[in-house]
């Protein structure tokens, strides 16, 4: 699913020049559950972003679901997510002027990949059910909780059941219980037989009965073999 | 979710921010149509006023001893007739062109200037426009009569009276004017011409300045042109008082344009600040749409749609707004008739649209630039 090699992403500030990423090589299996850790700076951001074809990498390559993301431009990788990749944010990112269906359908705006728009309205009203909005469907994001806005954005995510989920902090902002259920829907997602990258800096409650490979990052790069699950560190 | 949804809904939700766009729109498209709409008003008053005035250009022979003129209200000198025909063929910022020969003469001891004149012409060089005739169209054999000289020598319409041993036919007495019409006697020219020995021959042209001059220099650009068909003529100005109204319509329509300019430019900066306070208020939603694969072109579309939607609704009301003023203001700034011209309406609803595009562009394509994944890690 993921084969990146040797990546190296490097932003300018004004003279000096900040090296997030320094020669990180990666293999995700198709279904894996991964959980990429580290400290406020390791480069875990960056990683997911490069894997989003949200940033471009400095040097090295970078394949995802048969893509060279590397090599594609903008439109180019906006028609790569919209096709391969779902995102889920710390901050939810929803747009606070549309009720939580309609954040959902927003993947609709994007160019499609043969699903009908009656399909993924459909889609998106059993997805909201499943997640527990079904009542919320028309309420506004600054109506709901916390809990409920990252449920949406997880919704969103998976809307047109990308084959990889890449989660930047989704529970970052969440109480332990509100963490457990966005984890609990995350797992549902991989048991449909999705991809999912995970970054965080925090502990994972609820992620115990589920097999995930923890990577850390430390300066830009992958620190050491594998650690064990989060849950029983 | 259409983009147009999308568009109505942040309306609704950010009523402020679309609310002053509409304004700005609607005081710019205001201000362009009442000042434009007073501006026709006064150059339509001016010409009007100007033709009221009666001719304003005399074109005499070269040689023509002006004291006279301006003493006897005719020159000594003669030019050919066909310079009539000359000048209304040619390209000369002048119409009614009236050709004249006249002469001072004694009728039953009362002074007469016998004034023979050819129906006037148009300028068939710049415009077969058909207008109404300012000179007087004598029959050959026939007499309009002066209101001084009807008086004096007891003329009527329908009597006689003899000159230089011809009789001709009064048909009309001229209404008093208070100058030396009153004692003009206007002929045929050509039953003047045999008078006079002056077969093919006038001494002056009167004609009607055109408003369209470029500059102040008025009398040098009808000189110059009037002189470029007819190099052996002069050429004298006398109603500087509509080149007085001419210079105020002109000193209004540059005011109304400076004004025009300084308020597009304002609402045009208007437009610009505010779509770069929308596009910088929704960069995490341009970063998100971003992100789950919509294309620039769509997303811009977000914000260029809101544009064209609060420039045509803006346009609308300005144009509402600016005609309302323009005929309550106007009669009163431009002593005359105001007209709707509905051409305007179309100006205003595209070019609002075009500058509300044109100035929302530079901000929008900034947002779209900006670094998704930079924005989204915003708090």
């Amino acid at each position: 699913m993921i084969t990146a090699r040797n990546l190296v992403k490097r932003y300018r500030k004004d003279e000096s020049v900040v090296e997030a990423l320094a020669g990180v090589s990666l293999e995700v299996a198709k279904g894996e559950f991964v959980v990429v850790r580290g400290k406020s700076g390791s480069g875990k951001t960056t990683l997911l972003n490069v894997l989003a074809g949200l940033a471009r990498p400095s040097a090295g390559e970078v394949e995802v679901a048969g893509v060279r993301i590397d090599r594609l431009d903008g439109a180019g990788s906006a028609a790569f997510r919209a096709k391969h990749v779902g995102v889920v944010f710390q901050m939810f990112h929803l747009i606070p002027y549309l009720g939580l269906l309609e954040n959902v359908m927003l993947p609709c705006m994007a160019p499609g990949n043969g699903t009908s728009r009656g399909e993924l309205l459909e889609r998106a009203r059993e997805i909201l059910k499943e997640f527990g909005l079904a009542e919320r469907a028309t309420h506004l994001p600054g109506e709901c909780s916390a809990g409920e806005r990252q449920r949406t954005a997880l919704a969103r995510a998976i809307l047109r059941k990308p084959e990889l989920l890449l989660a930047d902090e989704p529970t970052g902002n969440l109480d332990p219980e509100n963490a457990r259920t966005v984890l609990d829907c995350m797992k549902r997602y991989q048991a449909q037989g999705g991809t999912i990258l995970l970054v965080t800096h925090h502990q994972l409650p609820g992620l115990e009965d589920v097999k995930i490979r923890d990577i850390e990052m430390v300066g830009g790069r992958i620190a050491g073999a594998p650690l064990e699950a989060l849950a029983q560190a | 979710m259409s983009i147009t949804r999308m568009i109505i809904r942040e309306i609704r939700s950010g009523k402020l921010n679309f609310l002053l766009c509409l304004v700005t729109v609607a005081v710019a498209c205001a201000a362009f149509v009442a000042l434009l709409t007073i501006s026709r008003g006064a150059a339509q008053s001016t010409n009007r006023l100007l033709r009221d005035m009666g001719f304003n250009i005399l074109i005499v022979p070269k040689g023509a001893e002006m004291a006279r003129y301006w003493s006897l209200d005719f020159p000594d000198a003669t030019m050919p007739e066909d310079y009539v025909e000359k000048l209304s063929k040619s390209d000369v910022t002048a119409e009614h062109f009236v050709a004249k020969l006249q002469t001072l003469t004694v009728v039953d001891g009362q002074k007469v200037v016998l004034t023979g004149v050819l129906p006037e012409l148009g300028n068939v060089g710049r415009t077969r426009k058909k207008k109404a005739p300012m000179g007087y169209d004598v029959p050959q054999g026939e007499a309009f009569a002066g209101s001084g000289l009807a008086k004096s020598l007891k003329l009527a319409p329908g009597g006689s009276v003899t000159v230089m041993d011809k009789v001709f036919k009064v048909s009309k007495v001229l209404p008093e004017t208070g100058t030396m019409e009153d004692i003009r006697l206007f002929t045929h020219l050509h039953d003047v011409q045999p008078l006079l020995d002056k077969e093919g021959k006038i001494n002056a042209i009167d004609a009607l300045g055109c408003r369209c001059y470029h500059g102040d220099d008025f009398m040098g650009q009808i000189t110059s042109e009037v002189n470029g068909v007819l190099p052996d003529v002069q050429i004298q100005h006398y109603k500087s008082i509509a080149i007085a109204r001419e210079l105020t319509r002109r000193q209004f329509d540059a005011w109304a344009e400076a004004v025009m300019i300084a308020v597009l430019a304002l609402g045009a900066c208007a437009i610009a600040a505010l779509t770069y306070l929308n596009v910088r208020h929704r960069r995490h939603e341009i970063g998100l749409l971003r992100t789950v694969g919509v294309g620039t072109p769509r997303i811009a579309w977000l914000f260029l749609g809101k544009a064209i939607l609060y420039a045509l609704l803006g346009a609308s009301l300005g144009f509402a707004l600016g005609y309302g003023a323009a005929t309550v203001w106007g009669p009163g700034v431009a002593a005359g008739k105001i007209e709707l011209d509905p051409l305007l309406l179309a100006y205003a609803l595209s070019g609002a649209p075009l500058v509300a595009i044109l100035f929302g562009a530079v901000p929008i394509l900034h947002g779209l630039m900006l670094d998704p994944a930079f924005i989204l890690r915003e708090e």
